[in-house]
């Protein structure tokens, strides 16, 4: 397989002169055309590599996400309580879902987190399967750029799974255990 | 035939009924039912049983404050139990914000509480400012009241500093000194210790300020001050007379002592030349008188005339060493007060 980049991502690539790039349509587009773009990719992605692959690939596809929505709105954060507030905005700004914080240890860097109207999931029909691995990658992507240590992230109730909001647990992984 | 599809029919009614009514206590009884016997090896019914009694702690737990319990469950009520835990994990969580000091945190959830939170933390945020304000003013009123007070008490220090000592030379005047000798002198005749008062006498100090002016011969005293300090022994004090004459109190001295204390400091004189602005050093040097007090022979006496007494006697010792040629130490002993 080649390794040759096309695409490394920046943010100049997807474009920011909305008023130039869009005049009548503006910002927004609807959510299910984003959903579209997500599970058509998911589709072909899972029938080329099989599901587990595929939900690697949009776990660090959000990971990658995560770190580059750190880098370009949370510029000025001094503690925790900044940092959740600044998500808290800018999700609810973004239309990303509302994000909510249940509990935060920073002694063992353990966080329970959860994003209601999630942007990926909510409105799905029941399916057993928690399904917000791009989500899981974000924030992992965000806590990892916040504190400088490698963390995973894992969705423990989700839309999908009949809950009525997406829970995520963030733990730093002991790097001298690699979990 | 029909006779046994009525029998079916109300077997299954009276089914529906048990079910119906298990699902009842279930939920309305103190504790929960056990399986019915009939149902025992029912699947779904064990399913149904199992579900409701989770709810049924998880509803238990969340009334008496408990959050902690990990729903497995899915489906509408469970997703909403799911919902509920978060919202209440996460207003905890806000609650701890402001606990922290954090008074940005609003909600924008859960109905009346939301409102209620956010009228809280902005009461609260505009209380906290308030005594803030106040307690900075207060700090302001208590730094200006201390600075008034250290003015104060420095003014007070400088005024008792000037109550004490002589403004040309720094050491006691003649009012302090003569209190502060006759303490000394009152501590060691309790100990029975002897004592000695001593006048110095700046030789020529006329000719020398006509020669060189009263200011040189303001500076002179004062060199002469301190070269007799360094002299002095802690216990020992040392006053101005007045013009050029200068008294000490040397504490726990016999005469021998007295005239040894004395001595050290003519020397000390003696051997320092006074050094003038132009430069020039100009040889100066004291007489002193010594009246010995012996402890065994005075310490009866009245403190105040013997002290003035200890003075005349000292006088006239510096007028005898005056007459011995200056720059010299004469001594003499008080016996008894005549």
């Amino acid at each position: 397989m080649s390794t040759e980049r096309k695409y490394v991502f920046s943010w100049n690539t997807i474009g920011d002169n909305m008023a130039v790039a869009r005049p009548s349509l503006g910002v927004y587009t609807r959510i299910e055309v984003y959903r579209l773009l997500q599970y058509t990719l998911r589709d072909i992605l899972e029938d080329e590599f099989g599901h587990i692959k595929t939900d690697e690939i949009f776990r660090r596809a959000g990971a990658l996400a995560g770190k580059e929505f750190y880098k370009k709105y949370i510029t000025d954060v001094s503690d925790i309580s900044g940092l959740v507030k600044i998500i808290e905005d800018k999700f609810m700004e973004l239309g990303i879902g509302i994000f909510r914080v249940e509990s935060i240890d920073l002694d063992t860097l353990s966080f329970t987190l959860n994003v209601e109207e999630d942007l990926d999931c909510s409105g799905l029909p029941d399916s057993n399967e928690q399904i917000c691995v791009y989500d899981e990658g974000f924030i992992q992507g965000i806590l990892e750029s916040y504190t400088g240590t490698k963390f995973k992230v894992r969705e423990i109730d989700c839309w999908c799974t009949g809950a009525r909001t997406c829970r995520f647990n963030a733990n730093a992984i002991d790097q001298a255990h690699g979990d | 035939m029909k006779m046994d599809l009525f029998v079916d029919c109300d077997m299954q009614i009276s089914t529906v009924h048990k079910v119906l009514h298990h699902v009842e206590k279930l939920l309305d009884a103190p504790t929960p039912p056990e399986v019915p016997s009939a149902f025992i090896k029912n699947e779904d019914f064990i399913r149904l049983h199992e579900k409701m009694i989770s709810l049924r702690d998880i509803m238990t737990s969340f009334a008496s404050g408990d959050l902690s319990p990990q729903i497995t469950m899915s489906g509408v009520v469970a997703g909403s139990c799911k919902a509920l835990q978060a919202n209440l994990r996460h207003m905890t969580w806000k609650v701890q914000q402001v606990e922290n000091g954090d008074y940005s945190q609003r909600m924008d959830f859960m109905g009346d509480f939301s409102s209620s939170f956010n009228s809280m933390v902005v009461q609260l945020a505009n209380t906290i400012d308030a005594l803030q304000q106040k307690e900075a003013s207060l700090q302001e009123e208590a730094r200006q009241r201390n600075e008034a007070m250290r003015q104060l008490e420095q003014s007070e220090a400088k005024f008792k500093y000037m109550a004490q000592h002589d403004p040309l030379t720094g050491v006691f005047n003649r009012r302090f000194f003569f209190f502060s000798a006759m303490e000394q002198m009152e501590r060691c005749f309790a100990m029975r210790r002897n004592c000695c008062y001593c006048l110095l006498d700046v030789d020529h100090f006329k000719k020398f300020n006509d020669t060189y002016g009263h200011v040189e011969g303001d500076w002179a005293l004062k060199h002469i001050v301190e070269q007799a300090q360094k002299s002095l022994r802690r216990a020992d004090i040392m006053g101005r007379y007045g013009g050029e004459e200068f008294i000490f109190f040397f504490s726990d001295a016999d005469m021998e002592q007295g005239r040894a204390a004395a001595e050290r400091i003519r020397v000390a004189v003696e051997s320092a030349p006074c050094q003038l602005q132009d430069g020039r050093k100009i040889p100066v040097t004291v007489s002193m008188g010594v009246a010995g007090l012996l402890a065994k022979k005075v310490a009866d006496q009245n403190s105040n005339i013997l002290q003035q007494h200890a003075i005349k006697i000292a006088d006239a010792a510096l007028y005898q060493a005056k007459g011995n040629g200056r720059n010299t130490v004469h001594v003499a002993e008080i016996v008894s007060i005549t």
